[in-house]
């Protein structure tokens, strides 16, 4: 094989002091001049249209974060089963009377927007929301038919849970508030204990027995959530102690049995009459039988022994600490008919976690109402106003009368929340309030949900068309998708074109080369063998890293990111739900466009990685020349470079190539690779060829 | 090539045929059943949270790279495969076809030249750009209309049943016999060295001297066993029929 004097070559083509040759001109013209073909992807204003598509999305979700409501995570509600039935066009539904304006605003009318100041809440006469409610208190004992008749929409509601407190843990968002507490019985009347110990979770000590209770106030009144559970056992359906008293009512209470006994102990220093009253004679015929399990069933409902007079509980909250809240009962009762009762009936001095409020948002009840077509015109929302919500509970005998009434006040950082039916494709307005700091020790300020800067809006509205679904649905992983085209044009064009960069590359100067090989430029198998293909960065890191050229790896990075921008895009901005809905229908719900902040966070992270990733790529390819006169990936193009048109330099090349052998089996050109020298220098001569080329023409 | 790039390629390929393989029997299954959430598989997709989204969003757009991966290797072999029809030779325009930056422009390229083939594996590159917005809608939630998540899933499976289809079809289509890959500077001077194409003018330093080159040039084109102008040594290569 025939080796030119390869050295002098490049030393004249990059000394300037060299003597001149014959085709001086040329070599003093840089020939990249001539031979610099950069396909559209390389070109600058490529670059930059890529680079102003992305700061450009980059914008979009920065201003959605002052658009849009912010939200840690996308609630949703749980799905049972994936059904048709989940599709967001629920069944028509009766427009509620109360509170439904039944006028409809248009659009603009809707988005009054208030910053700051007061607080303005419709519909509130006295600054409570009266929210009466029955609950029909059933006595314990009976193991089967407390559920049959406590009402199918409780029964349908534990039916799927099972019990209160997994309803509320996965459904966070569907009860006001929730409060634990444990009663302890001190006194029996006969001196007895009250209670056997067979129950667990009701811990007998001595004559004092305790009674551990959970009580979530629920938001939604169509849904009776309702439970009186005894027994605290790891908690399975073939429990035979999973017994549920389910109170009917507009209000719903979930009472679920939880040990609380060091948060909250409501001491009761009660009369045996009281129980009598309140939970009806067989109850305490059970008792007194220890919960006898062959008591007969569908009796007990019989002999309710009815409690006259009303019982009214005045709660109060008080801030303690950061994150418990204290929590006062003081209850009066008709002197009339209970002159019976001690003073210090139900003294209770309890706390309550902070996080256990509700997170709703001040919705109290929301029904998504449908037009004939089935598709939703809007969602109406019971409005709460502050600063507390009255709830009274009138307990009733059998005979429906009522026997005691419970009043409850809970002070509550409400949120107005109106939404008027359009007419028109689902248009939804809400309106949210910011807890304004009050004074006193009962200003507990519940997270608002939506605004969590306080400084912010106070009311915002935003309606949701197929616009915004659409938004929700489809663009952000759309746009994330359109962003990765171009990205992945770049990507494939630096690699076409990366064998030409690795082979214009200046030699270095002769100061710092180490080792000989170094002068002639790249190896082979980074320039002439380069493939174009290949695993991302698998591929290009170890010839990244032997050329000391990061183009390829930056671009492989960048088309990387993309995939991990394009994934998270569809959880950045998104739909999500609100309101207070049933676990398996949309109803009682409805949708908002919200971002997600640490997701979007994250998204904006990616986005300014390829920002800066791809300004380095454009740093990386200011000073370069292609060395190729035309777009390379042609066979003529290829051809070109082998027909320098010159004798000598034409012949040279070929015998050099020829010299690689005619191979006949597959890895005959590759063993060749260990001929180091002359692909060394044949990836030198190579890089020369377009140099020679523009001479031979010029000539 | 090596055996052993070779049998690496044919694993990658293989692998990227599995996992489609896998996505379609994953979405039709889950598109097909509604099964209790007591089921793991259910629970998992319908969990509504961030990770199953970004994972089927995500292998969206993996399937994309990878099929634009394919899809270059197959326009790049494309030349060769034309040249190799002994029926009917190819032009010098088969000679300066490029190759094409993205699906779209391949597609269009290829139904110009009436490369079908090409033009399916480019298709079906275009298809794969919408997927990964398919797929993040195909995990249910309760913001999803159901006929979105229909709609979705069925595309889906349409878009993958046809990449399956193109891949094996890819099986069968008759590949010249290639020594080396041409998918390097030296692989593609490789089959040019020797030529007699490389006596000829082949136009100047822009693609105008190609076209004026072409005027000239009206010869066919084939690529095979050739004898190089240097002798009477057989080799493999592009020259005149």
């Amino acid at each position: 094989m025939k080796l030119p004097n390869q050295p002098q070559v490049v030393e004249t083509q990059h000394r300037r002091t060299s003597p001149p040759r014959k085709n001086q001109q040329s070599v003093q013209k840089p020939p990249g001049e001539r031979n610099h073909y950069v396909p559209v992807p390389l070109r600058r204003w490529y670059l930059g249209l890529v680079l102003l598509y992305l700061l450009t999305l980059l914008w979009l979700l920065e201003y959605s974060f002052h658009t849009v409501p912010q939200v840690s995570h996308r609630r949703t509600v749980g799905i049972e089963r994936k059904t048709p039935s989940h599709d967001p066009r629920p069944t028509p539904t009766a427009i509620p009377s109360a509170n439904n304006t039944g006028s409809v605003p248009t659009t603009a009318q809707s988005r009054l927007i208030r910053r700051g100041g007061g607080d303005t809440y419709s519909n509130t006469t006295n600054g409570f929301l009266n929210v009466n409610a029955s609950a029909q208190v059933y006595p314990l004992g009976n193991q089967t038919s407390n559920r049959s008749v406590a009402g199918s929409e409780a029964t349908r509601t534990f039916g799927l849970y099972q019990d209160p407190d997994a309803y509320a843990q996965r459904n966070p968002d569907k009860y006001l508030f929730r409060y634990r507490f444990v009663i302890k019985w001190i006194h029996h009347p006969n001196g007895r204990d009250i209670i056997p110990d067979i129950h667990s979770g009701i811990a007998n000590s001595g004559r004092c027995t305790l009674y551990y209770s959970t009580i979530y106030i629920t938001n939604n009144e169509n849904d009776a959530l309702g439970g009186f559970r005894f027994g605290d056992r790891p908690r399975g359906q073939d429990d035979p102690e999973y017994n549920w008293l389910l109170p009917q009512g507009d209000i719903t209470f979930a009472w679920a049995g939880a040990v609380e006994g060091e948060r909250w102990s409501v001491d009761y220093s009660c009369d045996w009459a009281i129980l009598r009253n309140l939970f009806g004679a067989n109850w305490v015929k059970a008792k007194d039988n220890c919960f006898d399990e062959e008591a007969e069933k569908g009796t007990i409902y019989q002999n309710h022994t009815k409690l006259p007079g009303s019982l009214k509980l005045v709660q109060r909250w008080a801030l303690q600490n950061n994150d418990e809240v204290a929590y006062t009962v003081n209850e009066s009762f008709d002197p009339i008919n209970y002159a019976s009762l001690a003073s210090s009936l139900f003294p209770c001095e309890s706390l309550v976690t902070r996080n256990n409020y509700y997170t709703t948002g001040g919705v109290v009840a929301t029904r998504t109402l449908s037009g004939s077509n089935g598709i939703p015109t809007a969602t109406v929302t019971t409005t709460m106003p502050p600063p507390a919500i009255r709830t009274t509970i009138t307990l009733r005998g059998a005979d429906g009368r009522p026997t005691a009434t419970i009043t409850s006040e809970i002070p509550i950082s409400a949120i107005t929340t109106t939404l008027y039916s359009a007419g028109k494709p689902y248009t939804t307005s809400v309106l949210y309030r910011v807890p304004q700091p009050t004074t006193g020790s009962d200003d507990w300020a519940p997270p608002d949900y939506f605004n969590p800067d306080p400084s912010t809006s106070s009311i915002r509205i935003i309606p949701l068309s197929a616009t915004s679904y659409f938004i929700g649905s489809f663009l952000p992983v759309l746009l994330a998708t359109l962003l990765g085209i171009p990205i992945q044009i770049l990507n494939r064009a630096i690699r076409y074109m990366a064998p030409y960069r690795a082979l214009t590359r200046q030699p270095q100067p002769q100061t710092q080369r180490k080792h000989e090989q170094d002068y002639y430029g790249v190896k082979a198998k980074d320039s002439l063998l380069l493939s174009i293909g290949g695993i991302p960065l698998w591929s290009t890191v170890p010839s990244a890293w032997r050329a000391k050229d990061p183009l390829l790896v930056l671009s492989d990075l960048l088309s990387l990111t993309v995939i991990v921008l394009v994934g998270l895009s569809s959880e950045g901005i998104g739909l999500t739900l609100q309101g207070g809905c049933e676990k398996k229908s949309f109803e009682g719900c409805f949708m908002s466009l919200a971002v997600v902040t640490p997701i979007a966070r994250a998204c904006e992270a990616i986005m300014a990685v390829m920002c800066v990733i791809l300004g380095s790529i454009g740093v990386c390819m200011l000073r370069w020349r292609s060395g190729v006169m035309a777009n390379p990936t042609s066979i003529v193009a290829l051809a070109r470079l082998l027909h320098v048109g010159g004798k000598e330099e034409g012949i040279l090349l070929r015998e050099l190539i020829q010299g690689l052998g005619t191979p006949t089996r597959v890895w005959d050109y590759y063993q060749l690779q260990r001929v180091r020298s002359a692909v060394d220098v044949l990836s030198s001569l190579a890089s020369r060829l377009a140099a020679v080329a523009a001479c031979q023409e010029a000539q | 090539m090596t055996g052993k790039k070779v049998v690496v390629e044919h694993g990658l390929g293989a692998i990227f045929f599995l996992v489609l393989c896998g996505l379609l029997i994953v979405v039709t299954y889950y598109g097909s059943v509604q099964l209790d959430w007591r089921n793991p598989f259910e629970r998992f997709m319908d969990s509504q949270t961030v990770g199953v989204t970004f994972l089927f969003t995500a292998s969206g757009s993996v399937v994309d790279q990878a099929w634009s991966h394919f899809f270059s290797g197959v326009e790049m072999l494309e030349p060769y495969r034309r040249l190799s029809f002994k029926h009917k030779p190819a032009t010098f325009a088969d000679l300066t076809r490029p190759r094409s930056s993205n699906a779209f422009s391949g597609f269009f390229r290829a139904a110009a030249h009436r490369d079908w083939f090409v033009g399916a594996v480019a298709f079906a590159g275009v298809l794969t750009k919408f997927l990964p917005i398919c797929l993040s809608n195909i995990p249910f939630r309760l913001t999803l209309t159901w006929d979105t998540f229909v709609v979705c899933t069925w595309i889906t499976v349409a878009t993958t049943g046809f990449m399956m289809a193109v891949l094996l079809v890819s099986l069968f289509i008759r590949w010249p016999y290639l020594p080396v890959k041409p998918d390097t500077i030296a692989g593609g001077l490789y089959y040019l060295c020797d030529s007699q194409l490389l006596l000829e003018g082949l136009g100047g330093s822009d693609d105008h001297g190609i076209c004026k080159a072409k005027e000239k040039i009206e010869r066919r084109y084939r690529f095979g066993i050739i004898y190089g102008m240097s002798g009477n040594t057989k080799r493999i290569g592009i020259d005149y029929v």
